[in-house]
C-alpha cells in the first residue's frame, strides 16, 4: 500500500498540476480567448490560432521546452535568433506587387509619414520608464508589421517579445476597427470622394530592377536590417523574374505556411505567465494602440498635405495604408473611400503606401538598431 | 556599444528624418530606373504608330466577340432580375482596367495580414 501511495505521489509530483500556478491558469484562459477570437470571430485566424495554442503550451508546467532538446526548442531558437521573421519576409516579398509603388513613387512618403506612430509610442514608452531598447521595440508595434516587430523585439527587448508580438498581431487584426474613425476625423466627405487617376503600367524591367537596387541601397545604408530587406526583395525577385515560378510558389505557399506555423507557435510559447502577466504588458498593449492610432493619423495628415500639393489629385485616405498591415490597411482605405463614393477604387493606389510602409518599418527598425544598438544577450 | 543617445526626442527626430530620407532616395532611384528602362521606349512605340495591316484585319472577329459579350452581359443583368432594356450603355474598359481589376481581386482574396 505504501508503495502504491509513493508511486501516486511521484506521479503527482512529476505532473504539471504540482507546479501549476494561478498565473498559468490566467494565461490558459487568455489563450482560450485568443483562440475564440481567431476561430470564432475570424480575427487573423492563420496567425492568432497558433499564437493562442502556443500560449496554452507555454503555460503547462514542467514541459522542459526551454531546457530539453526537441522541436519546441528548435522553434524557440528560431524566434530568439531572428530566423523566422526574414523567412516570413521571403514569402511576403513573393506575394507583394510593388507595381503600384513603382508607378507612383511619391506614395513612398506616405509610408514614411505613417512611421510617426513608431516614434510617438517610443517617446511614450520612454516617458513611462522603459529602457531605450525596450521603447524602440515597443514603438515598432506602430509599424504594423509582425515579422519586423518580432525581429526587433528579439534583438532589443527579448523579455518583452511575447507582449510585443501579441500586441502587434492583435492590433493588425483590428485595423478595420481602429483606422476608419481616425481616417474620418482627419478628412472631409469631399476629400474621401476624390477619384485618383489610373496608375501607369509598370514594365517588367522596372519590377525586376527595383528589388535588386532597393536591396543594395538599403543594405548599404542600414546593414542591421539586410536580412529583412534582402529576403523581402529576394522573394519579390522570385515573383517578378518570370523564370523562377517554382521558387516563388514555394516561398508564397509551402515555406510561408511552414514558417508561419513556427513563428506564430513560437510567439505563443514566449507568453508564459512569469514574463507576460505584469504591469508592463498592459502598458505595451496601451502603447501599441497609441502607435497604431498615431501612425494612421500621421499618414492621413500627410495625405492631406500631398492632396494640397498635387492640386487635389491625391485622396488622403490612402495615407492610412502607410502603416503596413499588408494588405488589410489598403483594403480599409478602399472600403472607407467606397463608402463616400461607391464608384471609387482606391485599393491599388493604397497598395503603394501600404508596401512602402513595409520598407519604412524595416528602415525604422534598422535606424534604431544602428543608433541604439541591440541589448547584450 | 551602447546607445549613441538616450534623449527620446532626439532619437525620434533623427530616426524619422532617416526614414523620410531613405524612402525619398528610393523614390528618386525609381525615377532613375524608369528613365533608363530600355523596354519602356519599345513598348511606347507601337501605341503611337500601329501597323496598318493588323488593324484592318482586326474588326471582324472583334465585332463577333462584342456581340457575344453583349449577350453575356444582358443575360447576367437578366439573371439579377432586370430587363436588358434597362442597360443604358456598355463601355469596354481598357486592357489595363481588366488586369487592374484582377489584381484588386487577388489582393482582396488574401485573408492573412503580415
Amino acid at each position: 500500500m505504501d508503495a502504491f501511495i509513493v508511486a501516486l505521489q511521484a506521479i503527482w509530483n512529476d505532473s504539471g498540476f504540482a507546479a501549476f500556478t494561478m498565473g498559468n491558469a490566467i494565461m490558459i484562459i487568455v489563450g482560450c480567448v485568443l483562440l475564440y477570437l481567431a476561430l470564432g470571430k475570424g480575427f487573423e485566424p492563420l496567425l492568432l490560432s497558433p499564437i493562442a495554442f502556443g500560449c496554452l503550451l507555454a503555460n503547462i508546467p514542467k514541459t522542459g521546452f526551454e531546457t530539453d532538446p526537441g522541436v519546441m526548442q528548435v522553434i524557440l531558437f528560431g524566434i530568439h535568433n531572428e530566423i523566422f521573421p526574414p523567412l516570413i519576409f521571403l514569402g511576403v516579398g513573393a506575394m507583394t506587387d510593388f507595381g503600384p509603388l513603382i508607378a507612383n513613387p511619391k506614395t513612398l512618403l506616405l509610408g514614411a509619414a505613417a512611421q510617426a506612430g513608431v516614434f510617438i509610442s517610443l517617446l511614450g514608452a520612454m516617458f513611462l520608464g522603459f529602457t531605450v531598447q525596450e521603447a524602440a521595440a515597443i514603438g515598432i508595434i506602430g509599424g504594423a508589421d509582425g515579422p519586423t516587430a518580432i525581429y526587433l523585439a528579439a534583438k532589443m527587448a527579448p523579455n518583452l517579445l511575447g507582449a510585443i508580438a501579441v500586441a502587434a498581431y492583435s492590433y493588425m487584426s483590428l485595423v478595420p476597427l481602429i483606422q476608419p474613425p481616425i481616417m474620418k476625423m482627419f478628412t472631409t466627405e469631399a476629400d474621401r470622394k476624390i477619384v485618383m487617376e489610373q496608375l501607369r503600367p509598370v514594365t517588367k524591367f522596372e519590377k525586376i530592377v527595383f528589388p535588386v537596387v532597393t536591396t543594395i541601397v538599403i543594405s548599404l545604408l542600414l546593414p542591421p536590417v539586410t536580412a529583412l530587406i534582402g529576403m523581402l526583395m529576394l522573394g519579390n525577385l522570385f515573383k517578378e523574374a518570370g523564370c523562377l515560378d517554382r521558387l516563388s510558389d514555394t516561398a508564397q505557399n509551402a515555406l510561408m505556411n511552414t514558417v508561419t506555423i513556427m513563428l506564430a507557435t513560437g510567439t505563443g510559447l514566449t507568453m508564459n505567465a512569469e514574463s507576460f502577466l505584469n504591469y508592463q504588458t498592459i502598458l505595451i498593449i496601451f502603447l501599441g494602440l497609441v502607435a497604431f492610432a498615431a501612425g494612421t493619423a500621421a499618414g492621413v495628415i500627410f495625405g492631406q498635405i500631398m492632396k494640397t500639393m498635387s492640386g487635389g489629385k491625391i485622396n488622403p485616405l490612402i495615407g492610412s495604408a502607410g502603416v503596413s498591415a499588408v494588405p488589410m490597411a489598403a483594403r480599409v482605405s478602399q472600403i472607407v473611400g467606397q463608402k463616400a463614393n461607391p464608384s471609387n477604387f482606391l485599393l491599388m493606389h493604397a497598395m503603394g503606401p501600404n508596401v512602402a510602409g513595409v520598407i519604412g518599418t524595416a528602415v525604422a527598425a534598422g535606424a534604431m538598431l544602428a543608433m541604439i544598438g541591440p541589448v547584450a544577450k | 556599444m551602447g546607445p549613441t543617445t538616450t534623449n527620446p526626442w532626439l532619437i525620434a527626430l533623427i530616426n524619422m528624418t532617416i526614414v523620410f530620407a531613405v524612402l525619398a532616395a528610393l523614390g528618386g532611384i525609381m525615377n532613375v530606373i524608369k528613365m533608363v528602362d530600355p523596354t519602356q521606349k519599345k513598348s511606347a512605340k507601337p501605341a503611337v504608330a500601329p501597323a496598318a495591316a493588323p488593324r484592318a484585319a482586326a474588326p471582324a472577329p472583334a465585332k463577333k466577340s462584342d456581340a457575344e459579350v453583349m449577350a453575356v452581359i444582358a443575360a447576367a443583368v437578366a439573371a439579377y432580375g432586370y430587363s436588358s432594356s434597362q442597360i443604358a450603355c456598355v463601355r469596354r474598359l481598357s486592357a489595363a482596367g481588366w488586369s487592374q481589376n484582377a489584381r484588386i481581386e487577388a489582393i482582396s482574396a488574401r485573408k492573412e495580414c503580415f
